[in-house]
């Protein structure tokens, strides 16, 4: 029970880190990805509640999350806007854009309880009932599983393909890209656009798994978490991985807490937020010392 | 055989220039038509002005087919500028590449790269997380466009690396390398990529003695195998070690070029020094007996490599002195004018101004005790660039300069007194309130200088004074220099013009991998060679091939002091 609940709060974080990992390595920090997540719930809430089908609330979430990163993309990379403005733009973007959305279709404001709710598909384990842990895992949603991928992916991506090596060069040294003879632009609009992906996946799993429909607001700052569980993670494939599905722990034991304790739900919903502050004290005393440690490389 | 050259330099100002027996050394421009077969690489009169800076004026070089090619030069004498031609950074204004006899145009790297050419930077261009196989990989991995072939990678490179006996550690991030080896990754990636002609930036600017060596085997072992190299230094003893050719650069000029052989070392100093005699006057040496305005006694200062760049220095200065600092760049002179300012950490010494000895030094304390700092790099670190002139004359003294009126600067003052440093300084602006960033060089060069005179400094620290400014400004700054020291301010400015330091100190020290090597009055027996081969390190670093005339024959006048 409790370890079903951590796979379905982490898949979010999991996913969000990642694609803000992604996004952050090719040298484009991407705030933006709580907007992502948010816009990408409602429209697997839309696009499962009016096809009838999972799978396409998820497509939805997907294109749609794409579809603000190729906007950050066009405004910082093409129109030279300010990142942390443009990122800004498109988290106000979806706070009102989402409200306006769900208004326009349902005639009201707070949540998305006048269309009918999908779900996203899950995949079963056949006979793993009785087994500890493969009992939990069965029965999740194909986004909890797609998370689960998602590291050895990005481990693939980092060291086997051409599209990982250039995303490592190009936050790092965007001459050295230059010099050979390739364009950090590209490589940053591929990143962001996975980047928007991995969001979408995770508002998609937000709306149609781990609670059922959408209500204003629903991200509730997850993917600024997940920017925080990057670095929390020295920004590697393996850390971000393993802070964010701390960040799912922690909202587990909360939502595990809230229902069987009567303990102040409101201290327990904070505890995340709590932790992320802490987290990124202790990273930044870190990398203080790291810093002092090596003078950098020329 | 007497060769006469007619060069102009900057602005239209012309230098006579005598060669003495430079038989191999031909006026700039005048090139016979080549035979036997083309060389491998070519410039034929390219020339490149940034505004009013000439960088390079017709240089012409040749280089022939696996040979080690030096062009050899002191600082700003347009040896970057030229390389950065021929590797497509910099576009010329005039002139010609050629490879192999054919004329090429290089508008970027990348088609210096598909034509053969390849480039080592001072300052590399290397992603610090990545290993050296990706980095030396990066952009022609070989594989399917979803998996990179790694082992073919490493494969690939390493019979490289083998055949040419550069060994590094391709699997090791290269963040976690030594400069050496980092260069080594460098030179691997430029041959990866098919480079024939190999073109090195100040190669050893960075190594050690040892490394150095190593490099050097390399760059043989790299001919021999059919790679030509041309590489740039400022160093003799590496022209006498490694070069084939050498072609000599001064000024955006070429002053010689031929087989090194047929130089020896005392004309390769004058050709890169230059013997142009000195026009402006020489500061009055003060009197002996005016009192000590600063001492600095066994100064060790770190660079930026962490290394030590300045091993125990000891210096005295008196009121009213102009003091010269010189050195070929990177041996320490200016780690220790930067430690005297309290900019760089002082590891060991003692420092003290007007007789009281100061502790734990910064920059803050240094001006507090009267120090006055003219940096090397005066739009980056002179003046804030956005901010207004009359800012940038008071930015130091707002707090305690008798500007504050009711807890509110007194703006009214600052910019009639502003108004009176640029009348002073001879300024060329708008008014007081023009950004510093609109004005040419040479005025804000005025405008860091009025500032730092102003504050009536008991030493004033000035590196490069008029470095990339025309000579009108040059004028009126080593004027300014000149009436702050008869106010009795103790003047120690570096310079990498020699002919500056000449023209313009009362006392010359020069600086020799980190120690004090020379320390001589300035007079008429003082020349540019004389202090060029001190600067080289003298007898240790010549080449044998000059029995006559070696420098070191002629003793400094008052050589002594030091460490």
């Amino acid at each position: 029970m409790l370890l079903s609940t951590i796979l379905q709060n982490a898949a979010p974080y999991v996913l969000a880190a990642t694609g803000c990992l992604l996004a952050d390595r090719a040298g484009v920090v991407n705030i933006a990805s709580e907007g992502m997540m948010l816009f990408g719930a409602l429209a697997a809430v839309l696009g499962a509640g009016y096809s009838g089908f999972g799978l396409v609330g998820l497509l939805a979430a997907i294109v749609v999350a794409s579809l603000l990163a190729a906007i950050l993309a066009i405004f910082h990379l093409h129109l030279r806007a300010n990142l942390i403005l443009a990122g800004l733009a498109v988290n106000l973007l979806a706070t009102g854009g989402t409200v306006l959305v769900l208004y326009s279709l349902t005639g009201r404001t707070g949540d998305s309880s006048g269309i009918p709710q999908g779900s996203l598909p899950e995949i079963a384990i056949p006979g793993a009932e009785h087994v500890p842990v493969l009992a939990s895992l069965s029965g999740q949603s194909i986004v909890v599983w797609l998370a689960l991928i998602s590291l050895p992916a990005t481990l693939y991506l980092w060291h086997r393909t051409r599209l990982g090596l250039y995303i490592r060069a190009a936050g790092e040294s965007e001459s050295a890209l230059v010099e050979s003879g390739l364009r950090p632009n590209r490589v940053r609009w591929a990143a962001l656009l996975l980047s928007g992906l991995l969001c979408g996946m995770a508002g998609a799993q937000l709306s149609l798994s781990t609670t059922h429909g959408f209500v204003r607001d629903m991200v509730a700052g997850r993917g600024f978490i997940a920017l925080g569980a990057m670095y929390l993670g020295a920004r590697t494939p393996v850390g971000t991985f393993v802070a964010a599905s701390l960040f799912g722990v922690l909202d587990a034991v909360a939502t595990v807490l809230q229902v069987r304790t009567n303990f102040s739900t409101q201290i327990l919903l904070s505890i995340p937020y709590v932790a992320i502050l802490l987290a990124l004290f202790l990273n930044g005393q870190r990398l203080r010392r790291v810093r002092r440690g090596i003078g950098g490389v020329s | 055989m007497v060769a006469t050259t007619r060069s102009s330099i900057g602005s239209g100002f012309s230098v006579l220039m005598t060669n003495h027996d430079l038989a191999t050394v031909e006026p700039h421009g005048a090139g016979e038509p080549p035979t036997g077969p083309p060389y491998r690489l070519e410039a034929v009169k390219l020339s490149k002005a940034y505004g009013q800076l000439t960088a390079n004026h017709e240089v012409s070089l040749r280089v022939t087919s696996q040979s080690v090619h030096a062009v050899l030069g002191e600082n700003g004498a347009g040896k970057s500028t030229l390389m950065k031609m021929l590797y497509g950074v910099e576009q010329p204004d005039s002139g010609q590449i050629r490879l192999d006899g054919v004329p090429v145009k290089l508008p970027n790297p990348k088609a210096a790269v598909a034509h053969g050419i390849g480039m080592v930077f001072q300052h590399f261009g290397l992603v610090p997380s990545l290993t050296a196989a990706e980095n030396i990989a990066l952009g022609v991995e070989p594989g399917r466009p979803w998996r990179i072939d790694k082992r073919e990678i490493l494969d690939s490179i390493g019979a490289l690396s083998d055949a040419m006996g550069l060994h590094v550690d391709l699997k090791r991030p290269v963040a976690r390398m030594s400069t050496a080896q980092q260069q080594r990754v460098e030179i691997l990636k430029a041959l990866y990529r098919g480079a024939r002609v190999l073109i090195l930036d100040e190669p050893t600017a960075l190594l050690t003695p040892q490394e150095r060596r190593a490099l050097f085997d390399a760059v043989r072992r790299l001919t021999e195998a059919g790679t030509t190299v041309l590489f740039i230094t400022h160093k003799l003893s590496e022209v006498a070690e490694l070069a084939d050719d050498v072609t000599i650069l001064r000024r955006g000029h070429v002053v010689g070029h031929g087989r090194h052989a047929d130089f020896n070392t005392a004309q390769l100093v004058e050709l890169m020094v230059g013997g142009r005699p000195v026009t402006a006057r020489r500061a009055p040496a003060p009197l002996p007996t005016a009192p000590k305005a600063a001492s600095f006694t066994g100064l060790s200062v770190t660079g930026s490599q962490g290394r030590e760049a300045v091993h125990g220095v000891s210096l005295d200065l008196r009121e009213g002195e102009v003091c010269g600092l010189v050195g070929v760049d990177g041996n320490g002179q200016l780690e220790f004018l930067e430690g005297i300012a309290g900019i760089r950490p002082v590891t060991a010494g003692r420092i003290e101004i007007g007789g009281v000895a100061l502790r734990r030094w910064t920059h803050r304390r240094a001006r507090a005790a009267g120090l006055g700092y003219v940096p090397e790099d005066r739009l980056s670190a002179g003046v804030v660039p956005a901010f207004p002139i009359v800012d940038n004359m008071f930015a130091d003294r707002i707090t305690y300069g008798g500007y504050r009126r009711h807890g509110r600067l007194d703006k009214s003052r600052m910019r009639s007194e502003a108004v009176r440093l640029i009348e002073d300084f001879d300024i060329r602006c708008t008014g007081p309130l023009q950004p510093a960033e609109r004005l040419s060089g040479g005025n804000i060069q005025k405008v860091v200088l009025a500032r730092e005179i102003s504050r009536g400094p008991k030493v004033l620290l000035v590196a490069e004074p008029t470095r990339g400014l025309d000579i009108g400004a040059a004028a009126r700054i080593h004027e300014a220099l000149a009436d702050a020291a008869r106010e009795g301010t103790a003047i120690l400015v570096l310079s990498s013009d020699v002919d500056e330091v000449l023209a313009i100190s009362s006392r010359i020290c020069v600086f020799h991998e980190g120690r004090l090597v020379a320390d001589l009055v300035n007079g008429d027996e003082v020349t540019a060679e004389i202090i060029g081969a001190l600067m080289l390190g003298s007898a240790e670093d010549g080449p044998a091939d000059s029995p006559a005339a070696s420098p070191a024959d002629v003793a400094p006048p008052a050589a002594g002091g030091g460490a």
